[in-house]
C-alpha cells in the first residue's frame, strides 16, 4: 500500500493491507476489462464475446466477497486505526461499487444478445462508443485516485461526471431523433438508450470511488462545501 | 454468560443516552494544565505539558512506555510530592484553584482528585471499611446511619452493591480482582471527589472484567471528571472523549477521541496508533 511511508511493527499486518490494495487493484482491472468487452460485444454484435464477458462477472463476484471476508478479518484481528481504517472500510465500498459495474458490464454485453438480427445503422453505435471510452477513463482515473491516494485526482474524476451526464442527455435525444424517423428503429434504439443508461450509472460508481479516494487520503468526505468540487449532483 | 448478556444490554441503553463525540469541545474545563514540567532529579520527564480537561467527561492519556502519561496523571492530585527529587513546574488549576499553591491542604485536594491504580489495593481492611476509611477520616458523616449511607451509595455507584451486601464485613481483599477494582473506585467516590484519576485500571483485569469496569466508567462520567491513563489504544477509544497522545514527555496531540483514532494530525500520532515504526 502506497503513501504512508513508514511501515507496521507487525509485518503480516503490512502484507495483508498490501495484498488487500493489489486485490483492490486487480478487481479493477478485470471490471474495466469486463467494460470493454461489454461494450465490444454490444457493438460488434460479437455472441462468444458477449457470453465470455457474462462468464467473468461470476469471477468479479467472487473477488468482491474475498475483499469483503479480508476486512472484515483484518478489523477483527488487527483492530485498525486512522488511515489503515480508512484503507479497510473503503475497500469495502470500493469493491461494493466495481462489483455492481461489473453487473452493468455484464448488462451490456446481455443486451448484444438481444440486438442479434436487428438492422442497426453505425451512426446508431457512435454515441455509445465515445461515452463508453469516457466512462472507461472515469473507471481508470477514479481507481488511480484510490491507490495514489490523490485526493486532487479524486475531485477531477467528480468535475468528470458532468461531462458523462451531458453526454448521456446527448445520446438520448439523438435515439429520440432515430426513434421519431423510422418506428422500426424503436427497439434497437430502446436497447441502446438501456445501455447508455448503465454507461451513465458506471460513470456514477466512478464517482463513488474517487469519493472513497478522497476520504482515504483526507479522512474527510467529499462534500459540495470543497472548493475545487464543481460538480452540482453531489449524494445527500 | 448472564452477566455477559446483562451487560451488552445495559451497553446499548448507554449508547442512546450518550453524548455526541463533539459535545466534548462545548463541556466546561474542570482541570487545566498550563507548561507542566517535571524534572527528576537532573533528569526531565515532562515538558510544557498544556491541556485543558473537560468536566464531566473522560479524557484518556496515550502514548507508549515512559512517554510520561503517568508523570503528569500524578501531578494532578501532586502524587510526585510523594517522590524525592521530583520537582513540578508550571501550573495546575482545578476550577481556578492552583493545585500547587504552598497553602493548599493536599489532603482535602486528594479527596477532591481521587485516584485508582493499576492493581487494585484494597486495604486489608472489611469492603465497609474499605469505603467508610475516607468519609470518617474527612469528617463527612456524622452518625452511623451517614456512614451507611455514603458506604452503600458508593458501592452502589461503583456497580459492586449487589454482589457485595451480603458480606460487607468479609476483607476487601477476598473479592476477586474486577471486584477489588472496583471497590477501590468505590472508595474514591466515597469522599465526593469531582475527579477521578485512573493509571491503567484494567490491565490486572480479564476482559470480562475490563467490559465492567468500562461500562462503570461510561456511567461515572454523568457525574465525574475522569483522567485515565491507558496502554489500550481500544479502551482509550471506547471510553474516552477527549484523547491526548504524549511522546518522550511532550503532548503530541489532543482532540476529540474520535477524531485521534480516525484521522489524526500528527505522524507521530498515527505512528503509534497505527502500529508502524515511528
Amino acid at each position: 500500500m502506497p503513501a504512508t511511508g513508514t511501515d507496521h511493527i507487525v509485518t503480516a499486518y503490512s502484507d495483508e493491507l498490501i495484498q488487500l490494495a493489489q486485490s483492490i487493484a486487480e478487481m479493477g482491472g478485470q471490471v474495466e476489462l469486463a467494460i470493454e468487452n461489454g461494450t465490444k460485444a454490444l457493438l460488434k454484435l460479437d455472441r462468444e464475446l458477449a457470453d465470455l464477458t457474462i462468464i467473468a462477472d461470476q469471477r468479479i463476484d467472487d473477488m468482491q466477497r474475498n475483499i469483503d471476508d479480508m476486512a472484515v478479518s483484518m478489523i477483527a484481528r488487527r483492530q485498525p486505526m486512522a488511515s489503515d481504517l480508512r484503507a479497510i472500510i473503503t475497500s469495502i465500498h470500493v469493491a461494493n461499487d466495481l462489483e455492481r459495474v461489473g453487473d452493468m458490464a455484464k448488462q451490456l454485453a446481455r443486451r448484444s444478445l438481444k440486438l442479434e438480427g436487428m438492422s442497426l445503422q453505425p451512426t446508431f453505435y457512435n454515441g455509445v462508443k465515445n461515452m463508453t471510452a469516457l466512462v472507461l477513463r472515469q473507471i481508470k482515473d477514479s481507481l488511480d485516485a484510490y491507490s495514489s491516494r490523490n485526493a486532487a485526482a479524486a475531485i477531477q474524476v467528480c468535475n468528470h461526471d458532468d461531462e458523462v451526464d451531458a453526454m448521456y442527455t446527448s445520446l438520448f435525444r439523438e435515439l429520440l431523433t432515430y426513434m421519431m424517423e423510422d418506428p422500426r428503429n424503436i427497439t434497437p434504439c430502446t436497447h441502446l438508450l438501456f445501455c447508455a443508461k448503465n454507461l451513465e450509472r458506471i460513470g456514477d460508481h466512478a464517482t463513488n470511488i474517487a469519493e472513497h479516494a478522497y476520504y482515504l487520503q483526507t479522512g474527510k468526505q467529499l462534500t459540495s462545501d470543497i472548493q475545487e468540487l464543481h460538480r452540482t449532483q453531489i449524494k445527500a | 454468560m448472564d452477566m455477559i448478556a446483562g451487560k451488552i444490554k445495559l451497553t446499548s441503553k448507554t449508547v442512546d443516552q450518550s453524548m455526541n463525540p463533539l459535545d466534548v469541545l462545548e463541556r466546561e474545563t474542570r482541570l487545566s494544565a498550563r507548561d507542566v514540567t517535571v524534572h527528576y532529579g537532573d533528569k526531565q520527564a515532562l515538558f510544557g505539558i498544556s491541556i485543558d480537561i473537560p468536566d464531566r467527561a473522560v479524557t484518556s492519556f496515550i502514548g507508549p512506555s515512559g512517554c510520561g502519561k503517568s508523570t503528569f496523571l500524578r501531578c494532578i492530585n501532586r502524587m510526585n510530592d510523594t517522590i524525592e527529587g521530583a520537582r513540578v513546574g508550571g501550573s495546575i488549576k482545578l476550577d481556578g484553584d492552583d493545585v500547587y499553591d504552598p497553602n493548599l491542604d493536599v489532603v482535602e485536594l486528594r479527596a477532591r482528585v481521587g485516584m485508582v491504580f493499576q492493581k487494585p489495593n484494597p486495604f486489608p481492611k472489611s469492603i465497609y471499611e474499605n469505603v467508610a476509611y475516607g468519609p470518617k477520616i474527612h469528617g463527612l458523616a456524622r452518625s452511623r446511619t451517614d456512614l451507611d449511607e455514603i458506604v452503600v451509595s458508593s458501592l452502589r455507584k461503583a456497580g459492586l452493591f449487589e454482589e457485595v451486601k451480603d458480606r460487607l464485613n468479609e476483607p476487601g481483599t477476598s473479592l476477586s480482582g474486577g471486584q477489588q477494582q472496583r471497590l477501590c473506585i468505590a472508595r474514591a467516590i466515597a469522599v465526593g471527589p469531582q475527579v477521578i484519576l485512573m493509571d491503567e485500571p484494567c490491565s490486572a483485569l480479564d476482559p470480562i472484567a475490563t467490559a465492567i469496569i468500562e461500562e462503570l466508567i461510561d456511567e461515572l462520567r454523568e457525574n465525574y471528571t475522569i483522567v485515565i491513563v491507558t496502554h489500550s489504544m481500544q479502551q482509550a477509544a471506547r471510553v474516552s472523549q477527549k484523547t491526548a497522545f504524549f511522546h518522550l514527555g511532550k503532548l503530541i496531540e489532543e482532540g476529540v477521541t474520535e477524531d485521534i483514532f480516525t484521522n489524526p494530525e500528527h505522524k507521530q500520532t498515527q505512528d503509534y496508533i497505527m502500529g508502524r515504526i515511528g
